[in-house]
């Protein structure tokens, strides 16, 4: 006791501005009993102090700095867990000695217990003190209750910050840009791909945002593929997005992957299926006019005395128009090589279009009528001086009036195939009219690509290498013109071409 | 009133030790083993199932430390009541019930307190058990008066404490309040025995002490159905609303007052 204090109140006092002050430099469970401690020995002599936690799934109190067998024996657990059931302090006589306990709890929970060795004997121990001690039982459990809860709210706090630091990492390691929108279409999370993602052209982030708008619109998850072209390269994304809710807000999580190899891969594996149906195409289209012009020519040999001179004559034409085919076979395959190995070159002229279509018209009436079609020419009554290729021109006019006829429709009785022209004010609009078969809509983009043919799909009656269109639209193309097609299956096609009036454009 | 018992000078002597804070331990054990029939009681509840020590207790001031100076200091008085008051066995009034009833009133106070995580939960044991010291004093030294109030009751279906204002007669609760002043107890119990009817009227620190004793009296006679006295049944409703026992803890507190009045058996005779 310290005799320096008198009166109960000036000791109470004395014992709660200490309490105050050692428990308001407290900051983790730890330090509750060293303040507990420092408080106690401002009105007790204290020699040494144990401090204990309680371990709840074996009922013991575990030492915290307690090195004495004793605090280990099963009769102190009992002791101690009577005094923690009872929540009060007690002065105990253990081997001529006297321990205080001063039992921390929340009821029913045990959180601690404090013991401690009095220098004191038992008998000054006053009322007043067991007071004291009652009320810093009753405090000191309150400040450890505090001090444990802010302890685990912390360790929850860590476990979650964790967490989140392990589901960035992921979302960082991955191959994709992924972010989140909110819905004034702001992002709320980046990841680092999507922050370092520079690359990222306008035109692509537009396309995100408009997607994140729609899914935003409809609540569903969706879907695009889409094309940038970046320095005259195309670079291809898939865009996913998912309706997400969060912060009772409705996010948007975009996953942007850069699938341009993938395309390519498939774009190539594609065309050397193209390639692998091109050849085996090509082997039986050479092969029938050889082997037509092989028979033929046999025929003559053997036979020269017995045929007449009709006949012969029959026989040649068959072999010149059988030549023929070959040679426009050949030319076919050489301007496609050309088109490959990117030798293909214009030599251009100034020449009236009109006068390049009659000749055409001309040139393939005799093919129309075999076919029964009509070939009709929708002319302006203007010369139409163009600055192009005359033969590249007449190929393109060619192969589209060629196609018109070959793929006419049988079951029709009127069949034709109408050539327009339209004059603009920096380009000629061509149009190759038919009413024949007609292209199924999900392949008219493809047709225009090497080694398509419809008639793979539709028929095999139509011969030809499938290169036709390819080589028309590089032709176009090259002239700085635009090749499409309008079609409607069974009942005919439309195919359009433009020509830049002046060469140079 | 001028009849009312006195203290003997050793109970007077014990109660003035306990009344002073600046009482050592060694102080009170030395008052208490001046009456030794008082001190080997007090030591046969410290050792009690009750409390349940893992050890034994060998001396008063090994009790007074052990199980705290107010706990050791209550047993004493409590003894000291019921010598003085409930030993009584001459007359018709049952008062072995009166005494269960106090203790189960006793352990429902604590338990309530455990329960509400109050300080001051050392006080609560003594505070239930002496709540009817009132009506021990009657039966003592005017037990015709304590029939008649029955009686009435009987005849009325009214309350015991309802019948006594009623009759404008001194009510249990006034006359306990006068003879723990007489004998000089403690405030917290004095307020608590003047008061457990009427617990809106104590306004300082020990009024939450004289709500848990209010509300134990009623649970303790809804659970026990322990009294032939005719209970009060109207719940004070400012007591119930400060005390703020939720459903779950009432029930907990009921368990829990049946689990430790089976321990309690050492009290019934002391």
């Amino acid at each position: 006791m310290n005799d320096r204090i008198v009166s109960y109140s000036e000791k109470l006092l004395v014992v709660i501005s200490s309490f105050t002050k050692n428990m308001m430099s407290v900051k983790a469970s730890l330090d509750v009993y060293d303040a507990l401690l420092k408080t106690l020995r401002s009105f007790i002599k204290i020699k040494d102090s144990v401090f204990f936690k309680y371990n709840e799934g074996i009922g013991r109190f575990e030492s915290i700095n307690a090195s004495a067998e004793f605090f280990k024996d099963k009769e102190f657990n009992n002791l101690a867990l009577w005094i923690a059931k009872r929540g009060l302090p007690s002065i105990q006589p253990i081997d001529e000695r006297d321990f205080l306990f001063i039992p921390l709890n929340k009821n029913p929970k045990i959180l601690g217990l404090f013991v401690a060795e009095l220098e004191s004997s038992l008998d000054v121990i006053k009322q007043e003190d067991m007071d004291i001690l009652n009320f810093l039982t009753f405090q000191t459990s309150l400040v450890l209750e505090n001090v444990s809860l802010y302890e685990q709210l912390q360790e929850k706090n860590e476990i979650l910050e964790n967490l989140y630091r392990y589901m960035q990492t992921i979302l960082d390691s991955m191959d994709y840009e992924i972010a989140v929108y909110d819905k004034e279409l702001k992002t709320t999370f980046e990841n680092k791909r999507f922050k370092a993602s520079e690359k990222l052209t306008q035109e692509v982030l537009d396309a995100v945002k408009n997607l994140a708008r729609k899914t935003l619109e409809t609540a569903e998850s969706q879907i695009l593929e889409f094309e940038n072209l970046v320095d005259g390269e195309s670079v291809f994304y898939s865009i996913t997005t998912f309706p997400v809710y969060f912060n009772f807000q409705d996010q948007v999580m975009v996953i942007l992957r850069d699938i341009t190899s993938t395309h390519e891969l498939e774009r190539l594996r594609k065309i050397d299926e193209m390639k692998n149906q091109f050849v085996a195409t090509i082997s039986h289209e050479l092969k029938t006019p050889v082997t037509a012009i092989k028979a033929y020519s046999e025929t003559i040999i053997d036979s020269l005395e017995d045929i007449d001179k009709e006949t012969l004559k029959d026989f040649l034409k068959t072999i010149l128009d059988q030549t023929e085919h070959l040679d426009n076979l050949v030319s076919e395959l050489t301007d496609f090589s050309k088109m490959e190995s990117k030798m293909f070159e214009l030599n251009k002229e100034k020449f009236d279009l009109l006068e390049l279509c009659h000749n055409v018209i001309e040139s393939l009436q005799e093919l129309a009528t075999s076919k029964n079609v009509e070939l009709l020419f929708d002319e302006i009554d203007e010369k139409l001086i163009v600055e192009a290729d005359k033969r590249r021109i007449r190929q393109v006019l060619i192969n589209l009036i060629e196609n018109g006829i070959k793929y006419s429709d049988k079951t029709k009785n009127e069949r034709f195939v109408k050539l327009k022209i339209e004059k603009g004010e920096n380009e000629i609009l061509v149009i190759v009219e038919d009413n024949g078969i007609g292209i199924p809509k999900d392949l008219k983009e493809k047709i225009f690509e090497r080694f398509f043919r419809v008639e793979s799909y539709l028929t095999s009656e139509v011969s030809g290498t499938g290169l036709g269109l390819a080589i028309c639209k590089t032709i176009v193309e090259k002239h700085g013109g635009k090749i499409w097609v309008e079609s409607e299956p069974q009942k005919g096609s439309k195919f359009f071409f433009t020509i830049p009036v002046r060469g140079d454009s | 009133m001028d009849d009312l018992p006195t203290l003997n000078f050793i109970h007077q002597k014990v109660i003035n030790v306990a009344n002073n804070p600046a009482s050592s331990a060694a102080d009170l054990a030395k008052v208490i083993s001046l009456d030794p029939s008082l001190s080997s009681r007090v030591l046969k509840l410290s050792n009690s199932a009750y409390y349940g020590f893992p050890r034994k207790v060998t001396s008063i001031s090994q009790a007074v430390t052990i199980l705290g100076f107010k706990t050791v200091k209550n047993l004493a008085i409590g003894i000291m009541v019921y010598d003085n008051l409930f030993k009584n066995r001459d007359i018709d009034i049952d008062m072995k019930k009166l005494w269960e009833h106090s203790i189960n009133v006793a352990i429902f106070s604590e338990v309530i307190g455990e329960e509400l995580n109050y300080p001051n939960k050392e006080e609560l044991f003594i505070c239930g058990l002496l709540h009817d010291i009132g009506k021990a004093i009657w039966a003592l030294i005017n037990p015709n008066i304590l029939k008649y109030v029955l009686k009435v009751c009987e005849k009325t279906g009214l309350s015991f404490y309802e019948v006594e204002i009623h009759l404008d007669i001194p009510s249990h609760q006034t006359t306990g309040e006068i003879i723990c002043r007489k004998w000089n107890f403690p405030e917290i119990i004095t307020l608590s025995v003047g008061n457990h009817h009427t617990p809106s009227s104590v306004e300082d620190v020990y009024s939450d002490v004289v709500d848990i004793v209010h509300v134990a009296d009623l649970f303790s006679n809804a659970v026990f159905n322990d009294l032939n006295w005719y209970p009060s049944k109207l719940i004070n409703e400012d007591a119930w609303n400060s005390l703020k026992l939720k459903p779950s803890m009432v029930i907990k507190t009921v368990q829990e007052v049946k689990k430790r009045f089976e321990s309690a058996k050492d009290f019934l005779n002391i």
